[in-house]
């Protein structure tokens, strides 16, 4: 893991500021095509608000459409900052060290646009006020709490709220970093923000400490979320396909899956946007490119067992539900389609050291996840919804209106948007976090070979 | 089936393929004409070396892959498929996961033995036992995280078969059973691992493991005991709806579990005649790749990373 040279912190310092303290010419064009994406988005909800959910696709039996894909599309992606951050974390692995600021962030701008999409999908956003406090409002109906409706919310909120605090304790360091090169206003919110942080030795065991504790018990708020997402399809006694056991794990690992090929591609955009080749190296894609590979076949074996077991009960109505999501068009492609983008495709192209070291490639394979992750919801959740009543007679379709893409396009440019923003305001690339990776780097003499190694504390 | 059991003796062959070729010069009669034929050929040259980290890495993802479809088939067939009625997608999931769980768990308390008693205890340090434990800890909460993940689907569906499944084999008929597997196989090895003094002793990783197999044994009773006997009566039926009741071992169900163990460790005990103990080869490469090192104010280890 030591391809790239030992820097001094000065030109650490001076690289990885580079997109707070200067603007290259891409960035508020970029920034102002997001903007123009996400108002217009922004105008398609109101609209949608003041003319009603008519207007999109949705209608009975099929109640959840590109809204609720959405929804757990951007919950799965959230579990990047996790995995990357904590988990490696608590592994040693020294490779995660340029991926975690980039994770943690991303967690928190997905799981904020995430929240959007049941708001939006109420149709009537302000009714939720009654449904959220634990008060009755004189109408004699509480918040089911026994409903796992009610779960996500606690859930998503405690994971929001710890990445926040997991994404500023890490922070502070870099905060102090910031104080100490700008001026002006900036100068003042930066000192704020570093809380006095000077760099002495208690504050960095306090820091550290911090950092590991928080890892630790951000995890199983981690796993918590993402099964309680799916809880929502699999509680559900009434859709045939939902009703399964296997959705918690089988979800928590496709969000990692999803989640992770994110990251690895905004690592491999921000390195050729910023010119960070020295600090986003090869070795780096490459080994979170073998962690994909392996949660991809965990991820597939889930995917799986959970058909093999939708089709062993052999009852009349599941079976139905198979059979439209395997034989019948356009499902059928959709399901070819999103098996070969989430799995055959992306581990062909991780399969050798050599594709893995592609950039281009790399980026190929963690679009096409994404893209199958994405297909994924929506042909786990519609068919099933499709069938769901016992007569066939009653069997619906649904075609998304383009209200309902507008608005999912809205969702990818506000996460880019909000991406960019921060990137102009606090480093994307933890700097102590390198620079301690650098002074931990050693080397051992093996025989005649010298060979990379470094300092482990226990 | 039985390509598991080949593959995992290619490993093992494979594995002691350096060792055998070093002891060839200090072995006679059958061992040496055994030695001989896997290990005649060994030279120690480069392109050996890779060839055989090659096979070793293959076989092992190899055997990786097929584990869990594996015990997908024990779990289907020699438990699901006897209770009519019972579809749980994550049964094989948690199955596969108490394989890795207990068999850490027996790898620990081996090490722990030669460690201890084996005369081993200068090429055994703590630090094999502190990195299992993570593992062995991140293992029973997600053996938890998959029975609870069953248990609130099945719960909560309140369907009257998935009711009669959780009264059978959780709450009512295999109750006691359940609560001596939750605590072998997760309440008391986590209890145990968390606390970091545990993890870092020789003794703690296997004493949890110790728990972890009692919490397996008693999960494999609870499973597919339930199953055959759910099986005798209603095994035609489209589900179970009458709660059968719990099956109590004799003397001579006693004698074969215990049996059955007995013959696991006179094969294992036999095998140590043939093959070494540990990997020497391991033992030296890892011992080249490490060293104490001065690091500001202490003494910490140098791992090296060769890839």
């Amino acid at each position: 893991m030591q391809e790239g040279r030992v820097l001094p912190p000065a030109q650490i310092n001076k690289d990885l500021l580079t997109s707070i303290l200067t603007t290259p010419k891409w960035y508020w064009p970029a920034v102002g095509v997001c903007s123009f994406i996400v108002l217009i988005a922004s105008i398609v909800v109101g609209y949608m608000i003041n003319k009603g959910l008519g207007i999109t696709g949705l209608n009975r039996p099929v109640m959840w459409g590109f809204f609720i894909t959405n929804f757990v599309f951007w919950i799965g992606i959230s579990h990047a900052g996790v995995m990357l951050s904590a988990i490696l974390r608590l592994a040693k692995a020294e490779w995660r060290r340029p991926a975690s600021r980039a994770a943690e962030v991303l967690t928190i701008f997905s799981l904020m646009t995430a929240m959007t999409m049941p708001i939006i999908h109420t149709g009537r956003p302000w009714r939720i006020l009654y449904w959220v406090f634990p008060y009755d409002f004189a109408r004699g109906i509480f918040p089911n709490i026994r409903s796992p409706l009610v779960w996500d919310p606690s859930a998503i909120l405690t994971y929001l709220t710890s990445s926040v605090l997991f994404v500023f304790i890490a922070l502070i360091p870099d905060f102090g970093i910031l104080r100490d090169n700008t001026t002006g206003i900036r100068k003042k919110v930066y000192t704020m923000l570093a809380m006095g942080w000077q760099g002495n030795v208690r504050q960095w065991k306090l820091q550290i400490v911090a950092g590991v504790l928080l890892s630790a018990l951000i995890l199983p708020v981690f796993v918590s979320v993402h099964s309680i997402v799916s809880w929502d399809f699999g509680m559900a006694v009434s859709v045939k396909a939902w009703h399964s056991t296997i959705f918690a794990p089988y979800f928590v690992v496709g969000a990692v899956h999803s989640g992770v090929s994110a990251v690895v591609f905004v690592l491999i955009l921000l390195r050729w946007a910023y010119g960070w080749q020295d600090y986003i190296r090869k070795e780096h894609v490459e080994a979170l490119c073998r962690l994909l590979i392996v949660v991809a076949t965990g991820w597939f074996y889930y995917f799986c067992m959970e058909i093999i077991f939708g089709i062993y009960g052999r009852e009349a109505d599941e079976i139905a539900i198979r059979t439209l999501q395997f034989a019948t068009y356009p499902w059928n492609i959709i399901m070819i389609i999103f098996i070969v983008t989430t799995y055959f495709l992306p581990i062909c192209l991780w399969s050798r050291k050599i594709w893995r070291r592609n950039l281009y490639l790399v980026s190929a394979a963690c679009i096409s996840v994404n893209i199958g992750m994405w297909l994924e919801r929506y042909i786990l959740f519609i068919p099933g919804q499709i069938n769901k009543q016992v007569f066939t007679f009653t069997w619906a379709s649904y075609t998304p209106s383009v209200f309902e893409g507008i608005i999912v396009l809205g969702t990818f440019a506000l996460v880019t948007l909000f991406l960019l923003l921060f990137s102009k305001v606090m480093p994307l690339i933890p700097l102590y976090d390198i620079k301690e990776g650098d002074i931990l780097k050693t080397e051992i003499q093996v025989g005649r070979r010298t060979v990379p190694a470094t300092f482990r504390e226990d | 089936m039985f390509a598991l059991p080949v593959v995992s003796c290619l490993i093992l062959i494979l594995s002691a393929t350096p060792d055998m070729s070093a002891a060839l010069k200090n072995v006679t009669g059958l061992k040496k004409r055994f030695y001989t034929i896997i290990a005649g050929r060994w030279n120690g040259s480069k392109k050996q070396w890779l060839v055989l980290q090659a096979a070793i890495g293959s076989l092992g993802g190899i055997y990786f892959l097929m584990l869990p479809f594996v015990q997908f088939l024990i779990a289907t067939d020699l438990g699901m498929s006897f209770i009519a009625g019972w579809k749980d997608s994550i049964f094989p999931a948690i199955y596969t996961l108490m394989g890795f769980q207990t068999s850490l768990a027996i790898i620990l308390i081996i090490l722990f033995i030669y460690k201890r008693w084996g005369g081993y205890g200068n090429f055994i340090g703590d630090s094999p036992f502190w990195s299992a434990s993570k593992i062995l800890l991140g293992l029973s909460l997600l053996w938890a995280y998959h029975t609870f993940a069953f248990f609130i689907t099945f719960w909560y569906g309140r369907m009257e078969v998935e009711i009669n499944i959780i009264k059978y084999l959780y709450s009512d008929v295999y109750f006691w059973v359940f609560l001596l597997n939750a605590l072998g196989s997760f309440i008391i090895p986590v209890g145990l691992l968390v606390w970091n003094p545990v993890r870092r002793s020789a003794w703690g990783a296997p004493l949890a493991g110790v728990f972890v197999l009692f919490g397996a044994l008693m999960w494999n009773i609870r499973h597919f005991v339930g199953a055959f006997n759910a099986g005798v009566e209603q095994i035609y039926e489209i589900s179970i709806t009458v709660v059968p009741e719990a099956v109590m071992p004799d003397i001579w169900d006693i004698f074969m579990v215990v049996g059955i163990i007995g013959i696991a460790a006179l094969v294992y005990l036999l095998s140590l005649k043939m093959f070494p103990i540990m990997n020497v080869w391991e033992i030296k490469e890892g011992a080249m790749y490490q060293k104490m090192g001065r690091f500001i104010k202490g003494n910490y280890l140098v791992l090296a990373k060769p890839e």
